[in-house]
């Protein structure tokens, strides 16, 4: 039961952070029909800003933190002006693989900023300490990282569901050409919802690298996520959120009870059993083109 | 308004220009084979997989129009097997066959997804098959041989260093025009049309006849089969196998190779497979040269962003490729705008350039 417990608490935490990152990866669908293949990449340079940054010890983490995440959105944003504006009447697919292009030049130039290759993130409000809950033991650090990613994750989609922007941004997803005749920038929000998406994507990296180590591993992480998207529902909000920790989850338990090679392999599988049979997911919009 | 020129043009840089193709091979392999530099050999000897692999994967994505970022599966598969058996004690032909031939298997399962989804959820399948396959190889990689993978003795074990790069040039240079002669007849003809008419218009070729499921799963498996050719000959031209020589971004490569050269242009997979493979050789060399020694550390890093900036403009910017920016000559963009032609003559150029 020890076993159990502390797997679902693991399994959590690592869900949260999926979640953050699922969340960033469905605003900029929303916003642009595009998945980013380049999430690794935002996560992996604001866990690295942040973790060169205590390894210099340069001062307050706080303000690292929040510059790390500020520079990734900037970065989002910076690449939906420069690049995925110009995208508008070509395929979808053409955004899929700039993404591809931007992952390239972050990670050449993160290999040439951040020779070190692997740092460490400790943040004082993630203890690396372990408690006890239900006759299990469990990191505390976890616990709060699970609790924050998901509190962060629901605050933004709460936000995206009543506030005036958060139906603007809903608004632009599901027609831009009325939402433009209704008085909505569409650019604007678009830029904007790359910017939250870049933001999220530092946080993530962030917690993630603070749970666990910061090398270009974290990369992989974002491609893991991809199915916690689709499960959930490439275009839907709250499914990123549960999609995110049911993915979660499942790693967390096959990592257990199976092993950890085999995590890749079931979120996977996972994959393509949603793609074969629900390729909306749980909570997205049905208009998947079957063939 | 159609000059001889303009022919010979279309012929040789076109969709089906092959001929063309398969000189810039032959120069590559002359190149390589009468070069005095190990390194440059080694350097076109990767480059003449990197074509045989993009040519394999040009089918799929360019004529066939089916997203696939699993190239990087269907090489270690080939890489794999041919590993597999030249361990089992078996000859090189025939394992490079069976290497062929086992990606083609894992890529007509691969392709099962294909006859219900498309675009963006198709290449997720393929991530998909990417991660199972790489599982599998991890697997057999641990039971066989532990965590450092195959080796491979030389296959032209008795030579000189040179000369065995010369003889890979040589069996390389063969091999890809062999693929180019055989991928250029499948796309030529009936299939290649009946593929470009599923690619384009799904529905209008299940109304006459020409069965999607057929042909889809006919072009994965056969690109992967040549993929996995490539996959095998890599394993023996690297001399190792492990399951850290396929990584994610190898599928994106490839990827990049053939929109870089042009989409469904045998020619450009061989110029984009060209280029992509000889960057991170050629930047460094062209930074040292430019700035002194002390760029060389960051040069691998520079080609990369350098991969990247080209990938984002010529997916956003020429999206035929360098094949279709040489087949839209300036002069006859002008031409055509200065004559502004009626609908008419539109209509029947479209026709013609298919």
């Amino acid at each position: 039961v020890s076993e159990f417990v502390s797997s679902a608490v693991a399994g959590v935490a690592l869900g949260g952070v999926f979640t953050l990152i699922a969340l960033g990866l469905v605003l900029a669908y929303r916003a642009t029909s595009t998945l980013n293949f380049a999430h690794g990449e935002f996560m992996l340079l604001a866990a690295f800003l942040v973790g060169r940054w205590q390894a210099d010890r340069m001062g307050k983490d706080g303000i690292a933190v929040v510059l790390a995440i500020l520079i990734v959105g900037a970065v989002g944003g910076l690449f939906y002006l420069a690049v995925l504006r110009w995208m508008i009447g070509l395929p979808e697919f053409v955004g899929v693989i700039a993404t591809l292009g931007l992952a390239a030049i972050l990670d050449g130039i993160m290999a040439i900023a951040f020779p070190a290759g692997s740092y460490s993130i400790s943040l004082s409000w993630l203890p690396s300490r372990s408690v006890h809950l239900a006759d299990a033991t469990v990191s505390a650090g976890q616990l709060i990282a699970a609790a924050v990613s998901i509190g962060v994750a629901g605050a933004i989609a709460l936000v995206l569901r009543y506030s005036h922007l958060g139906t603007k941004i809903r608004a632009c997803g599901q027609n831009p050409l009325l939402a433009s005749q209704g008085g909505i920038n569409v650019q604007r929000i678009y830029a904007g919802s790359w910017i939250i998406a870049g933001l999220l994507a530092g946080f993530a990296g962030i917690i993630y690298g603070a749970i666990n180590s910061v090398d270009d591993s974290i990369i992989s992480v974002a491609l893991l996520v991809f199915p916690a998207t689709i499960l959930g529902g490439i275009d839907s909000i709250g499914g990123a959120i549960v999609g995110g920790i049911l993915i979660g989850l499942l790693q967390s338990y096959t990592a257990t009870y199976l092993g950890d090679q085999y995590t890749d392999l079931t979120t996977y599988v996972v994959l393509l059993i949603t793609l074969m049979w629900i390729p909306q997911g749980l909570f997205g919009t049905r208009r998947v083109v079957r063939v | 308004m159609k000059t001889r020129a303009d022919r010979l043009w279309r012929v040789l840089v076109g969709e089906s220009a092959w001929q063309l193709a398969i000189a810039v091979v032959a120069v590559l392999t002359i190149v390589a084979v009468a070069g005095d530099s190990v390194f440059a050999t080694y350097v076109l000897d990767s480059c003449l997989l990197a074509c045989i692999g993009a040519i394999g994967l040009n089918l799929l994505m360019g004529t066939a129009g089916q997203a696939s970022i699993g190239t990087a599966a269907f090489l270690a598969v080939g890489g794999f097997v041919a590993a597999g058996l030249q361990r089992a004690g078996v000859a090189f032909p025939i394992a490079i066959v069976a290497a062929g031939t086992g990606a083609g298997i894992a890529g007509f399962l691969a392709g099962l997804p294909s006859l219900r989804l498309r675009g963006l959820y198709l290449a997720l399948s393929t991530i998909a098959t990417y991660y199972i396959v790489m599982f599998l190889a991890d697997q057999y990689q641990a039971h066989a041989v532990g965590s450092l993978g195959f080796v491979l003795p030389p296959l032209f074990g008795g030579y000189t260093i040179i000369w065995q790069e010369r003889y890979w040039a040589l069996l390389l240079g063969i091999i890809t025009i062999i693929t180019i002669c055989v991928v250029a007849a499948v796309s030529g003809g009936k299939t290649g049309r009946a593929l470009r008419m599923i690619r384009d218009h799904d529905i209008a070729a299940a109304a006459i006849g020409i069965s999607a499921r057929r042909y889809k799963l006919g072009a994965f498996a056969f690109s992967s089969f040549v993929i996995g050719i490539a996959g095998g000959l890599a394993a023996y031209f690297v001399g190792s196998v492990s399951t850290d020589n396929y990584p994610f971004n190898l599928s994106v490569q490839y990827i990049a190779m053939i929109l870089l050269g042009g989409v469904d242009s045998i020619l450009g997979a061989v110029i984009g497979a060209a280029i992509v493979s000889c960057l991170p050789s050629v930047i460094p060399q062209v930074l040292d040269s430019l700035l002194g020694q002390s760029a060389t550390t960051y040069g691998s890093e520079v080609a990369e962003i350098l991969y990247g900036v080209i990938v984002i403009v010529f997916i956003t910017r020429a999206p035929g490729g360098l094949v279709g920016l040489l087949s839209r000559r300036p002069s006859k963009r002008l031409a055509r705008k200065l004559l502004d032609p009626p609908p008419a003559a539109v209509g029947t150029e479209a026709k013609s350039t298919r």
